[in-house]
């Protein structure tokens, strides 16, 4: 794998996605052996991911710290996407789903590790692709091929739009590299640029691209919602991040819209959380606020550290999150069914309880502890207002996770409580282990993930 | 010996992890509650034989790190483990006598149902871990994290049978004025962290805080006083002293535990780790000696009154824990932590004894129903007694050793208002204590409940090992002083055996019979005084609590004038609203969202052109 050098993640996921493939061909229906197979794939992955630094492609990709934190998240979510119980109606080969899965996932790696705009291009288009099919995944489920619809269509704007802002910003520059040099000035290379950032704020879920997230989030299937909600995420994140870092240095007028996206993204999320709107959408709102709020920490003084250790929280709590939503889901429940959750499946409870404190950024989870070193930052860099504003969205975010809170922990009228004993716990309960454990790790002893 | 440390801190913790979260057999859960704290004392042990540790108090000792726990500028916290001599002996007292409590309460505690046995060592463990943790910790946050374990540990102890009433309320008091003491050690942290800049002993306890601190005499002393604020809290000193007598609403076992092992000497260390602070401020080590003195002599005089014998052993700790807190504010560690071993030996042995007592009797606890024991129950007895012997300084047993070493010390490094305090207490201890031996044991049967004598095994023998330390105690105390630098004195030990003979002496004439009827003086207005802590709750009701409470009631009627709610519910109606126009927004239709996007990429470009181009 060292001879693949930075590119070594995205090619073991896609080579690992054709193996599943070839499996399936040879071994018929060996459902459990693919999904074996393909959490091995993820593992070797993240090893790569790990343990390997530098570029390769003549330096069109590099694995940097940024690319490998979230190719790190693209993976877990990706491994959270295999684990989970599907939902009740299901159709679909189970190769095709873990292939498109791995392939969804090399795509992210890609776009995060991408050092020019046609390759930042392709992996985006790779990711998205992959999650077009997988939002369709049950085909029975109308709601699902709705989403799909909705997604690629939005989708396909997002695209143009990035390929549109890469061909004017080339017209401008002269170059396709993502580097300081030749210079990002210019009315058509600022052109290009606002739409290169159009559309990664359209993977991010940034408002006003954001529309579509609910929608998108509620058809799909509930653990393709979790990999897109924190593997796009990171990808298109490591993205701007690196944009910003090569074309917005000491350029006032770039940042500022940078904070105005940011600041817009997290008010519209919380206030539409604000209405309670079913458990995947508010996972959904919540997602675009935390997106806004990812964003604002490009502001922060030294942004790398609170930038990882915020997608990192997130991207933990979201995963551990969603993971008690699989299991509602599968045993066709909603948001009544979480009331009095708590005295019956108490192990799951306090795995969501966790997940959702940290979402609100309450002490000792990691959410707390990366709204606190952004705060820090933004004091820092001399942004006190947008932290002022940060404080006043987080105590907005109070109100949606503690209702759950609330609900969760509340003595229950029982027939309405979601029954879980029928839903398979095995992965599912690693995986909210996992995401619990990772949730109260980084809010206690965040080291690791602060030194890159 | 770094693993011997980490055994010895973890074995606890894990087991009351395994207790809390696994519905394990009633045999089992007395197995692992006890096993690991006798797992924990045998760390302690090889800790203790692998490297005892440098006497404390010249920065001397190992940083055991095991890793980083935050790093935030120029604030590094470590995480890891402090050893020197005065983290050893604390790891032993607290595992050994923890230990033997522990044995102690499996059959004292055996008529909980299942549920409560295993809450009741998870939080027994919880306590014994926190205290380690405290102990251990090489750096002041990582030290507040156990500080703050004790008190949680304590709150569920007291509370423990959380369906009395008295034993709610007790565990709350202990618990808000505990937090008193938490804001005292954060702030103290923080002055220590602005003064010189770290928070790990490494630094603060070695030449660099040293300078750092006589730089700032002035933030020394507050610091000093902070730290006396939280020790006072835990350690129940004035003036934070009164949850102690309260907190004796929890099983016999955990007040053993509370004044002997884990808990009341966690204010004890704190200044004897601090010494570096209290060195450079005179001043906040006077306050903090002076009022341990009269903390050690008005609980002494309370204790002469009372009536409820766990009372009396809760204001005997105080006034114990007063010597300790005097001897080491004044810089005489090797003394006061002396004091802090011999006195867990005494102390858990006393309380066992009065658990034996209560559980013949049905839980009785007032001394006028007591007398006529003697026989009944023999082991009760004797153990008493030398608990006695022990707590009132009568040579050789164990008490006269160590508290003889403070009194000598003082005497000597010329503190004449503690020393006649604590002189003073001094008399007074061996009189409450032959008081209570005597009405308990001597005599004839007051009370009318049948005695159920005969008591477990396991009630037993730590009652008989304890009652063998007690006595031969002292040598452990000399050995330590030795060790640390310490001689004894011949003038002191003969001046404080006078006082405690003359004690012994007042209390064996009037009680020597065991006849309530001597007791009669207990009745007058005086007594009652005293015993009412000298009105010491009435006072903060009236000073502070009802000066809040009406300055609170006042405040919420100003509020409601200004019809703060209603501002409140139009906040949450504008968010709200928010929230319902912007979900007009997410219509669900393709084309408009569409034209959203489109709009946001034109604002964005108008935005680029206008003020980025």
């Amino acid at each position: 794998m060292q001879a693949l050098g930075g590119a070594a993640p995205v090619v073991v996921l896609g080579a690992g996605a054709v193996l599943v493939l070839l499996v399936d061909l040879l071994l018929e229906g060996r459902e459990r052996l693919l999904r074996a197979l393909t959490l091995v794939v993820l593992g070797l992955a993240a090893a790569a991911a790990l343990g390997i630094s530098g570029a390769a492609f003549s330096h069109a990709v590099v694995l940097d710290p940024l690319a490998r934190v979230a190719a790190l998240v693209a993976v877990a979510g990706a491994a959270v996407a295999v684990s989970l119980p599907p939902p009740v109606r299901w159709g679909g080969r189970w190769s095709a789903y873990l292939a498109l899965t791995l392939w969804a996932a090399a795509g992210m790696a890609l776009a995060a590790a991408a050092q020019n705009l046609i390759v930042l291009f392709l992996g985006i288009e790779v990711l998205s692709l992959g999650l077009y099919v997988l939002t369709a995944f049950s085909l029975s489920d109308g709601r699902g091929a709705e989403a799909a619809v909705k997604y690629f269509v939005l989708g396909g704007l997002g695209s143009g739009l990035l390929l549109m802002g890469s061909a004017l910003s080339y017209a401008g520059r002269g170059s396709l590299v993502l580097a300081s040099e030749p210079a990002w000035t210019g009315l058509l290379t600022s052109t290009g640029l606002a739409l290169i950032v159009a559309g990664l704020g359209f993977k991010l879920a940034l408002t006003p691209f954001q529309l579509w997230t609910a929608d998108v989030y509620e058809g799909a299937p509930t653990p393709i919602t979790a990999f897109m909600a924190v593997g796009t995420k990171a990808a298109a994140f490591a993205a701007l991040a690196r944009l910003v870092m090569v074309a917005f240095p000491g350029r006032l007028g770039w940042i500022n819209l940078l904070a105005v996206l940011g600041l817009i993204s997290m008010f519209v999320g919380y206030l539409l959380a604000l209405r309670q709107p079913g458990l995947k959408r508010l996972l959904a709102f919540s997602g675009i606020a935390n997106a806004g709020t990812l964003v604002l920490a490009l502001l922060a003084g030294p942004w790398h550290a609170v930038a990882f250790l915020y997608l990192a929280a997130y991207s933990a709590a979201s995963l551990g999150a969603f993971a008690v939503v699989a299991a509602v889901e599968s045993a066709g429940g909603d948001m009544d069914s979480l009331r009095g959750l708590g005295r019956r499946h108490p192990w799951l409870s306090a795995a969501l309880v966790v997940s959702l404190l940290s979402l609100a950024s309450v002490p000792p989870t990691g959410g707390f502890l990366a709204k606190l070193l952004l705060l820090e930052g933004l004091a820092q860099a001399g942004y006190p207002l947008v932290a002022v504003l940060v404080i006043v969205g987080a105590v907005l975010a109070l109100y949606p996770y503690f209702k759950l809170v609330v609900a969760v922990l509340s003595p229950a009228p029982e027939e309405s409580c979601a029954d879980l004993t029928q839903v398979p716990m095995a992965g599912l309960g690693i995986v909210a282990g996992l995401a619990v454990v990772a949730t109260l790790a980084l809010g206690i002893l965040p080291g690791p993930v602060l030194h890159g | 010996m770094g693993i011997f440390a980490t055994v010895a801190l973890a074995a606890p913790l894990v087991g009351a992890l395994l207790l809390s979260l696994l519905r394990l057999p009633r045999q089992a859960q007395g197995l692992t509650g006890t096993g690991s704290i006798l797992v924990a004392f045998a760390a302690a042990l090889g800790l203790a034989l692998t490297g005892f540790g440098p006497a404390p108090g010249h920065g001397g000792g190992t940083d055991l790190v095991l890793g980083t726990w935050a790093v935030a500028a120029s604030l590094h916290v470590p995480l890891g483990l402090w050893l020197d001599g005065l983290t050893t002996v604390f790891v032993l007292v607290i595992t050994g006598v923890g230990l033997l409590i522990h044995v102690y309460s499996l059959a004292y505690m055996a008529g909980e149902d299942r549920a409560d046995y295993g809450r009741y060592f998870a939080g027994m463990n919880l306590f014994v871990g926190a205290m380690l943790l405290l102990v251990l910790a090489d750096s002041l946050p990582l030290l507040a994290v156990g500080w703050a374990g004790v008190g949680l540990a304590s709150y569920l102890l007291i509370g423990f049978w959380y369906q009395r009433p008295a034993a709610v309320v007790a565990a709350r008091k202990a618990f808000i004025l505990n937090t008193v003491g938490d804001v005292g050690l954060v702030l103290a942290i923080a002055v220590l962290f602005g003064t010189t800049g770290r928070m790990d002993f490494q630094h603060l306890l070695g030449s660099s805080g040293r300078q750092a601190l006589a730089a700032h005499p002035g933030a020394a002393v507050a610091a000093g006083l902070l730290l006396f604020l939280a020790a006072a809290a835990k350690s129940a000193q004035l003036p934070l002293q009164s949850w102690l007598s309260d907190a004796m609403e929890g099983p016999t076992p955990v007040s053993a535990l509370i004044h002997a092992a884990t808990m009341v000497t966690a204010g004890v260390y704190l200044i004897a780790r601090m010494q570096v602070v209290f060195q450079a401020a005179p001043v906040a080590a006077a306050w903090a000696g002076d009022l341990g003195a009269l903390t050690a002599f008005g609980a002494a005089t309370v204790g002469a009154v009372s009536y409820d014998i766990k009372r009396l052993l809760a204001y005997s700790t105080m006034s114990q824990i007063g010597y300790m807190i005097a001897g080491v504010s004044f810089g005489y560690v090797a003394a006061g932590v002396s004091h802090v071993v011999t006195h867990a030996f005494f102390k858990a042995l006393l309380f066992m004894c009065v658990g034996l007592v209560m559980h013949a009797l049905g839980d009785e606890r007032d001394m006028r129903q007591y007398g006529g024991l003697a026989r009944a129950l023999p082991l009760a007895r004797w153990g008493f007694l030398a608990g006695v012997l022990a707590l009132s300084g009568i040579p050789p047993f164990a008490g006269f050793w160590s508290k003889d070493a403070i009194l000598g010390d003082l005497l000597r490094g010329g503190h004449p208002l503690a020393w006649v305090l604590l002189a003073l207490a001094a008399l007074l201890t061996p009189f409450y204590a032959f008081r209570a031996y005597y009405l308990t044991f001597g005599g004839e049967r007051r009370g009318k409940q049948a005695v159920h004598g005969g008591a477990a095994v396991s009630l037993r023998w730590p009652t008989v090992v304890l009652a063998v330390l007690a006595v031969v105690g002292g040598v452990a105390a000399v050995a330590l002083q030795h060790a640390w630098g310490q001689g004894l004195d011949g003038t002191s030990m003969v001046l404080s055996t006078v006082l405690a003979l003359v004690g012994w002496g007042a209390a064996w004439g009037l009680y020597r019979n065991g006849d309530a009827a001597a007791d009669r003086w207990t009745a007058g207005v005086l007594a009652g005084v005293v015993r009412a802590e000298y009105g010491w709750e009435g006072f903060w009701q009236k000073g502070l609590v009802n000066p809040v409470h009406a300055l609170a009631a006042g405040l919420g009627q100003a509020w409601e004038g200004v019809s703060w709610q209603r501002a409140q519910g139009s906040v949450a109606a504008v968010a709200t609203a928010g929230g319902r126009a912007l979900g007009l927004w997410q219509s669900g239709v393709v084309r408009r969202y569409a034209v959203s996007m489109s709009c946001g990429v034109a604002l964005i470009l108008i935005w680029v052109l206008a003020f980025a181009h």
